[in-house]
């Protein structure tokens, strides 16, 4: 440990602190370094921060941005919540179900979380409130399945960590299937358990479909959940890239929105791209300075020296990963997802190949982590979004989403120590 | 609006280019290039309507257990660190401009200068520098720092429901602000 690499680690935790935005704490420290222990001219800074932007897999953020943004004003996450009614609303607790199975889908075609939160949460938080399920456990429950989004491909986090540690995109979304389909069956259940108890969503105010309604609502949610084996198998079937399938993906949308459901207009496109311009300009520029971040810890030759210092614990598989889970997990309280993949995942890729740990399985554990640190505070994106819903503090949010969020931490040990579960659908 | 058209067109030229390949089997040579370069330039000048919503992400944990005079003080330390960040990234963007580098290098497809594709960053930059020095005024004036956000985390406790939900008329009113100011 250098005097520069103390004081990089110093710095950074005081800007983080210190109410200014991530990116800017990120960069500004990025730029003290330069300033204080280099000779590098000075307009590095700049210009690492733009070729931080300049690789063509990063375009694929702004395009599902884009994508994600046109499905949900499109009437599309109304769609999908009719679907999981008609799977499992005249089941007891059904409309809880029904939030986490909408979750599910939306997760399946938005890559990000505060997204799904905002798409499910705006439709079903009131109605569960009203079908008698309490504030406090529908709104802990939609943030943590919120946080489905990005595990479930597409997800932006994994497109990150692709870059990061040149791990093929493809393989990570196919990789994310299971472990997301397996968190959200635990959320289910609990679920399940929780109403029984409490005797939630108890006969009248359950949603009753017939059978006929309950095959349009399948039908009309089709289209949308046709979405992700679009994105999935263009990019495993080696017919686009993942930019080109995010591309794709805004196509397809535009479509089914404007022709088919026809809930918006070619009017309504102009505030949709603004929206998407703002929060993929917020992502992006997070990514940018976290890459000029990174750049500077490499240049310190920090991962190598993080990595070898916890090679020399001669750590086995299995205390090397509860390591990581432990320190993501607190990471993931503090930092932003894209931002924290940016600065872990090359210092945990050498070790775990050390291991004998698989790259897309690290990715999916690291996912999974910074997952659970979008419900815990102090930051939590989903946390907020929530409570911007529900008018509770996000702190309340936070407590109740922790039977929820504890699920979720079961998932993840499951999904730690079982790689199958990662890599099944990989060669 | 120069963001969300440079996001628009950099799909736009997307989609095109891949219906080009699968359905005319021609390559656009030139269309990777100029996605990556619309994109940076929506992402510079994207962030400075981010920042006038006040949606950077940020960790607001201290100025939770503070009154108001600390908050403030808080906000007006995040602002002051923001406008440094901006001054000097900002001002060494403008420099790396006039390298010669900039000139001399052209890019691989378009055979732009890469002082016209870089211009994106200084230019963000500046316009974010200016918004910072405006919310500092209006901090040191006692004013609500942003009053274009759809109202901070904690205050939408207050008034509820509604926030992150319709911003349909909310960008209504941005599309002409911004049409003002850039």
């Amino acid at each position: 440990m250098t005097g520069a690499t103390i004081a990089l680690v110093v710095l950074l935790f005081a800007l983080l602190l210190s109410s200014t935005p991530i990116a800017v704490a990120l960069g500004l420290t990025a730029f003290g370094y330069f300033y204080y222990f280099t000779t590098t001219p000075l307009t590095q800074a700049p210009e690492t921060l733009f070729n931080a932007l300049n690789n063509f897999p990063l375009m694929a953020i702004p395009f599902f941005v884009l994508a994600a943004n046109i499905m949900s004003r499109g009437g599309i996450s109304k769609r999908l919540i009719g679907a999981g009614n008609a799977l499992v609303g005249g089941l007891r607790g059904g409309m809880g179900m029904t939030a986490v199975l909408s979750c599910v889908f939306f997760a399946a075609i938005s890559g990000s979380s505060p997204a799904t939160v905002v798409a499910v949460g705006t439709l079903l938080i009131p109605a569960m409130i009203r079908g008698g399920y309490g504030k406090e456990f529908s709104t802990g429950l939609i943030a943590t399945s919120g946080s489905l989004g990005i595990l479930l491909p597409p997800s932006i986090p994994l497109i990150v960590f692709g870059i990061a540690t040149e791990t093929s995109i493809g393989d990570l979304f196919l990789a994310g299937i299971l472990p997301g389909l397996f968190a959200g069956l635990l959320l289910l259940i609990m679920v399940v358990i929780v109403s029984r108890r409490r005797g939630y969503g108890t006969g009248e105010h359950a949603i009753v479909m017939t059978r006929s309604e309950k095959l349009k609502a399948g039908r009309d949610a089709l289209l949308s959940l046709a979405l992700p084996g679009l994105v999935i198998g263009g990019i495993y079937g080696g017919v686009f890239t993942p930019t080109e399938a995010a591309a794709m993906a805004v196509a397809y949308a535009l479509l089914i929105s404007l022709l088919v459901y026809r809930e918006i207009t070619v009017k309504d496109l102009g505030s949709i791209l603004l929206g998407s311009a703002r929060t993929s300009a917020m992502i992006m520029f997070i990514i940018a300075n976290g890459i000029l971040f990174s750049f500077v810890l490499t240049s310190e030759r920090i991962p190598g020296q993080v990595a070898d210092a916890l090679l020399a614990l001669n750590l086995n598989k299995f205390t090397f990963l509860l390591i990581i889970n432990l320190m993501l997990l607190v990471v993931g309280a503090f930092m932003e997802t894209s931002s924290a993949i940016l600065i872990l995942a090359p210092i945990f890729l050498p070790i775990a190949i050390q291991l004998g740990v698989n790259p897309v399985h690290l990715g999916i554990i690291i996912v999974m982590n910074l997952e659970i640190g979008m419900i815990t505070p102090p930051l939590g994106l989903n946390l907020f979004v929530a409570s911007g819903l529900t008018k509770m503090s996000v702190l309340k949010v936070a407590r109740a989403a922790v039977p929820s969020a504890l699920v979720l931490l079961v998932a993840l040990f499951v999904v730690t120590y079982v790689p199958t579960l990662s890599l099944a659908f990989l060669g | 609006m120069l963001a969300a058209g440079a996001l628009a067109a950099a799909a736009s030229i997307s989609i095109l280019a891949v219906i080009m390949r699968y359905v005319f089997g021609t390559i656009l040579f030139w269309s990777e290039e100029t996605i990556i370069y619309l994109v940076i330039f929506s992402t510079f000048v994207g962030a400075v309507i981010t920042l006038r919503h006040d949606e950077h992400v940020r960790v607001d944990l201290i100025p939770l257990f503070l009154r108001e005079r600390g908050q403030r003080a808080f906000a007006l330390l995040g602002a002051l660190l923001m406008a440094v960040y901006l001054a000097a990234i900002g001002g060494f963007g403008w420099l790396l401009l006039f390298q010669p580098a900039a000139s001399n290098i052209v890019t691989p497809a378009l055979k732009l200068p890469l002082w016209f594709v870089e211009l994106a960053l200084p230019i963000g930059f500046t316009l974010m520098f200016l918004r910072v020095l405006e919310v500092l005024y209006r901090l040191l004036r006692g004013q609500e720092p942003y009053p274009q956000a759809r109202q901070s985390v904690l205050d939408a406790e207050a008034s509820g429901l509604g926030m992150h939900i319709d911003s349909d008329d909310d960008d209504g009113r941005d599309e002409h602000g911004d049409e003002k100011r850039q």
